[in-house]
């Protein structure tokens, strides 16, 4: 049963379609587990074709309706139902099994699905060993978590396959996989985890002297 | 049964009396979702003058929206994408899942989204194909075409009784691509002050849907 939710401003600014696609992401492979949110995206988009419907009248030149038939005489009309779209496909066609998953810490693993040519975020799974926990961590930029198989528990809940859990930096959590099975979550974080367990601390210490100037300065504001 | 539900629906309207249409039988939705019909023409069988009038109707409004989305130079190019799609997506409209007022916005919101994505306009974003991440709409449970129409309608009206701030609010989200932060900083507002306009509006707007 899914329990964590994103938030309603969220899903306004999903169904009005400004959100950035690693958010939209999230919160489409929560829909896939949320029938109440799904209820909720399909209110919010009627809202969004009742707005557009009061704009006001815009002249086309007719002559762009002939551009538009040659057009259409190239393409093959889609089937009446879309085979199942699954926005993980791309990246798991297999889906969950067989994954050459790279191990982080004790019983953490993590398998990356895209990283930008130039920026610090990441789109990747994360799994934790059944019963396993994670290092205390926190970190430097916002985090996007869906449970995709699993749940795992922390300081502020328990979750289940299909919540969506947004953290910003300043909190620090340490989150323990439930018994019995591997939690694997899909996550989007903004910019790189960091420890604040003590040992940690002492490994951050090193991290600065890694970090540009201009990663300082945007993770004092 | 149809029409008693749509008993249900109405009463919690305030604007059920100036329209007693809404009373009538299930036909009465094609007159409520006028374009509807017309896209299911082009879906059964490729009609080029349910298309035209799909066109004419409806073209007008895309072009609208690109303006306000600040894609003045593109808006042409943004009716002519939206067109070609809903003639290649037409069989996927069921009026028994959205209204095609519904349809009709997210083929539009699609065409936009991938449309900036082909000039540019975005970055530091995922590779991932836009409509996984936006689908159509689509209910698990497909209610009456009849209430789907009446309910878009009802909400078009609502629009109208809204405070002119929030209304004001909603359309900058929708209709300018801005997120909630942008409006704040444009309109001068502190964020949480737009983000309680929303929800202030929606919880309005919801109220009839709630309850339908």
């Amino acid at each position: 049963m899914v329990q964590h939710h994103p938030s309603d401003d969220t899903l306004v600014e999903y169904a009005a379609g400004n959100i950035k696609s690693h958010l939209a992401l999230c919160v489409s492979v929560h829909l896939q587990h949320c029938p109440q949110c799904r209820t909720q995206v399909q209110k919010l988009s009627t809202l969004g074709g009742a707005l557009l419907e009061t704009l006001p009248c815009e002249a086309i030149d007719d002559a762009i309706f002939d551009r538009i038939l040659e057009r259409v005489d190239l393409v093959h009309p889609e089937p009446a139902v879309k085979e199942d779209a699954n926005p993980l496909g791309a990246w798991l066609p297999d889906g969950l099994a067989d994954l050459s998953w790279r191990k982080q810490w004790f019983k953490l693993y993590e398998y990356v699905l895209e990283v930008p040519k130039q920026g610090r975020w990441r789109l990747a799974l994360q799994k934790i060993s059944a019963g396993g926990i994670a290092p205390v961590h926190g970190h430097y930029g916002r985090e996007v978590t869906v449970v995709l198989q699993g749940g795992f528990s922390d300081e502020m809940g328990v979750y289940d396959v299909g919540d969506f859990v947004i953290r910003d930096g300043n909190h620090n959590h340490r989150p323990r996989a439930l018994e019995n099975t591997d939690c694997i979550c899909l996550a989007y974080m903004e910019a790189p985890v960091r420890l604040t367990g003590p040992v940690g601390r002492w490994l951050e210490r090193f991290r600065d002297m890694f970090l540009s100037q201009e990663d300082l300065a945007s993770q004092s504001t | 049964m149809v029409k008693t539900n749509n008993v249900v629906v109405l009463p919690l309207s305030r604007t059920m009396d100036s329209h007693p249409k809404a009373h009538q039988t299930a036909e009465d939705a094609a007159k409520v979702d006028h374009l509807a019909p017309l896209i299911e023409a082009v879906a059964q069988r490729q009609d080029r003058a349910a298309f035209r009038r799909l066109f004419q109707d409806f073209g007008p409004k895309i072009k609208s929206y690109a303006i306000k989305q600040g894609m003045l130079e593109y808006a042409e190019e943004l009716v002519q994408e939206v067109m070609v799609n809903i003639w290649r997506r037409a069989r996927q409209f069921d009026r028994s899942k959205a209204s095609a007022s519904t349809w009709l916005f997210a083929i539009t919101r699609n065409a936009r989204i991938d449309m900036l994505r082909k000039l540019n306009r975005v970055s530091g974003e995922v590779h991932v194909e836009n409509d996984f991440l936006w689908s159509l709409p689509g209910e698990d449970e497909p209610t009456s075409a009849f209430q789907h129409a009446v309910y878009s309608k009802l909400l078009r009206e609502s629009l109208d009784e809204l405070p002119i701030d929030q209304r004001d609010v909603i359309a900058k989200v929708y209709l300018e691509d801005k997120s909630h932060q942008r409006v704040a900083n444009e309109l001068e507002l502190p964020l949480g002050t737009v983000k309680s306009r929303v929800r202030l509006a929606l919880q309005k707007l919801k109220v009839i849907l709630q309850e339908v």
